[in-house]
């Protein structure tokens, strides 16, 4: 049997005695991008921080590459699980370069000078996002876009097995959007590696995510291929409102009525 | 680059300091002094009096400054420095009480660490209850508990004699001209200073955040609490040698923030050197400038600390 990426079972969330994602249950295999989708306060981003164990769920076990979260280590669990945080990074004084580099904390820690893998990885990654020649400046001179997309390099340079994004169109146009997330599609795909993205788009989820995690009102939840849980029965009762769809080709877009 | 030339700087000050005082002795006697053929009036003066007064102020600024630094990171506030958690107001209640029972030095200096000790229990006891490390409850306590030992201290200074309360205002202040220090207080420097260096990688990655640097695989409980623990030594240290000298926890690493010592690598020793060589010369300035009468040394800090530390600000704001 395959070992899968992240494998959760019956978790049960739970913030300020409101309860959450009802016994939700899935697992994510190298190669598949998830989709998570849900109304504001459904519990995407505690989802998400209980998957880098921020969050205790009430109950049920989450697994990262068939190991309980309880027994990694913090290092360990940054080796393997890397997040794109929705507040994105503090605009402290520093430069890009250095910023990016950080993503390999997890990897090297050295108090000596950076190696020159590391290096390379760190400049590879920049390019990769267009910040090549931005790598001497200052981070508190970036736009927001540019910000998002130095945090996303920094995510690639820490180079998890599972990536976690919580809003990653964030601050980005739409040209970016479609872009970016092609491009971290592409590596996390050639690195043999998973994704759960928390979003508010539903059609950046339907472009980019094979499989799709909708968390409902009512805690419950429904988790499958993208295809058959997303359509406009299912998105009507989870944003309760009703969801729309017109088709064009392969492409099928949502909108409110 | 940055770290040579604050060797230099330490060395300079150093020699500045050797050099200042009320017996007149030149750079060539000083050097005959240290190979070993001295006139025997100045290899007392400086082996006796100024040497170890030198060291004492080096110490005392590096381990300040190097508490500063760890302090603003750990609290994640730029006003952050040794004394904000209430550490000096504990010495400071310990050595003054020791001053108005008339203790010697020897009880001075305990009666000050133990103080010191009780404050840093105390804040991390009534913080850490719920078993929960936050930033904003153990800074809120500190200043707290902080308040709590001044009132103590205005009951001591407006009960006590007017003799008594001379000394106690230049312990307040800090003052060098009584502190003894040996190799151990060295030791706890260079410890210090190493073990910073082995975490140099996390604090960088700590002031990004504290879910940026969980996610990058930092345990911030545990950092912190050694951070804490660490800071609250070299604070209680510095302050049972010289009293509160204010201005150089804070504003040292400030300064090395400016000039682009971001990268704790080099803020760590860059601290260490800037703020002891700094209180080097400070003290140099404190014995000399209205000689034969001395002036404690926290006040000198502050007089040429301000000035300073608003003319890099002001010239890497206009960049």
């Amino acid at each position: 049997m395959t070992q899968s990426l992240l494998h959760i079972e019956s978790v049960q969330l739970q913030i300020a005695e409101q309860r959450l994602c009802d016994s939700l249950t899935f697992s994510i295999q190298a190669r598949e991008s998830w989709g998570l989708l849900g109304r504001n306060g459904a519990g995407k981003t505690t989802l998400l921080h209980s998957l880098l164990g921020l969050h205790k769920p009430v109950s049920g076990t989450i697994k990262i590459a068939d190991q309980s979260l309880a027994q990694f280590s913090r290092r360990e669990l940054a080796q393997h699980v890397g997040i794109l945080l929705q507040e994105g990074i503090d605009s402290l004084p520093a430069t890009v370069l250095e910023t990016v580099m950080l993503g390999r904390h997890p990897h090297s820690q050295s108090i000596l000078s950076e190696s020159a893998a590391d290096q390379e990885i760190a400049q590879a990654a920049l390019q990769e996002f267009q910040l090549g020649e931005m790598a001497a400046r200052a981070i508190d001179t970036l736009s927001g876009g540019e910000r998002q997309r130095l945090a996303l390099a920094m995510l690639i340079t820490q180079a998890p097995a599972l990536y976690l994004l919580d809003e990653p169109s964030n601050h980005l146009d739409v040209a970016f959007q479609t872009r970016l997330l092609s491009t971290l599609q592409a590596r996390i795909h050639a690195q043999g590696a998973g994704m759960l993205m928390a979003t508010h788009d539903i059609n950046l989820a339907a472009r980019y995510c094979d499989h799709i995690v909708l968390l409902l009102p009512n805690g419950k939840s429904i988790v499958g291929v993208g295809a058959e849980v997303l359509n406009e029965e299912n998105l009507s009762a989870a944003y309760e409102c009703q969801i729309k769809s017109v088709s064009e080709g392969q492409l099928t877009l949502f909108y409110p009525a | 680059m940055l770290l040579g030339a604050l060797l230099m700087l330490t060395a300079i000050s150093a020699v500045f300091s050797l050099l200042s005082g009320s017996v007149p002795i030149s750079i060539s006697e000083l050097t005959a002094v240290f190979t070993g053929d001295g006139s025997p009036l100045a290899v007392q003066v400086i082996n006796e009096i100024r040497l170890p007064r030198t060291l004492a102020a080096f110490i005392t600024g590096g381990l300040l400054a190097l508490s500063g630094v760890i302090m603003q990171v750990l609290l994640r506030n730029p006003l952050a420095d040794p004394y904000i958690l209430g550490i000096s107001g504990g010495a400071a209640v310990g050595a003054l009480s020791a001053i108005l029972l008339g203790m010697g030095s020897l009880g001075l200096t305990n009666a000050a660490f133990a103080g010191a000790l009780f404050s840093i229990l105390l804040v991390f006891g009534l913080a850490n209850r719920v078993g929960q490390w936050s930033v904003t409850r153990l800074l809120l306590t500190g200043v707290v508990i902080s308040a709590g030992w001044g009132a103590v201290i205005n009951i001591l200074l407006t009960t006590s004699s007017t003799n008594t309360v001379q000394s106690m205002l230049f312990w307040l202040m800090g003052d060098l001209s009584q502190s003894e220090v040996h190799l151990g207080h060295f030791l706890l420097l260079v410890t210090g200073l190493i073990c910073g260096l082995l975490v140099s990688r996390s604090l960088n990655v700590l002031v990004r955040g504290e879910l940026v640097a969980i996610s990058l695989g930092v345990n911030i409980n545990v950092l912190r609490t050694g951070m804490y623990i660490a800071a609250s030594i070299l604070t209680a240290t510095a302050v049972t040698v010289a009293g509160s000298v204010g201005f150089v926890g804070l504003v040292i690493p400030h300064m090395l923030r400016l000039v682009g010592a971001r990268d704790h690598r080099i803020l760590l020793p860059g601290s260490v050197l800037l703020g002891g060589s700094f209180l080097v010369i400070a003290d140099s300035l404190a014995r000399t400038l209205i000689a034969p009468q001395q002036l404690p040394v926290g006040v000198i800090t502050a007089v040429i600390g301000v000035p300073g530390f608003l003319i890099i600000l002001r010239s890497t704001m206009s960049k």
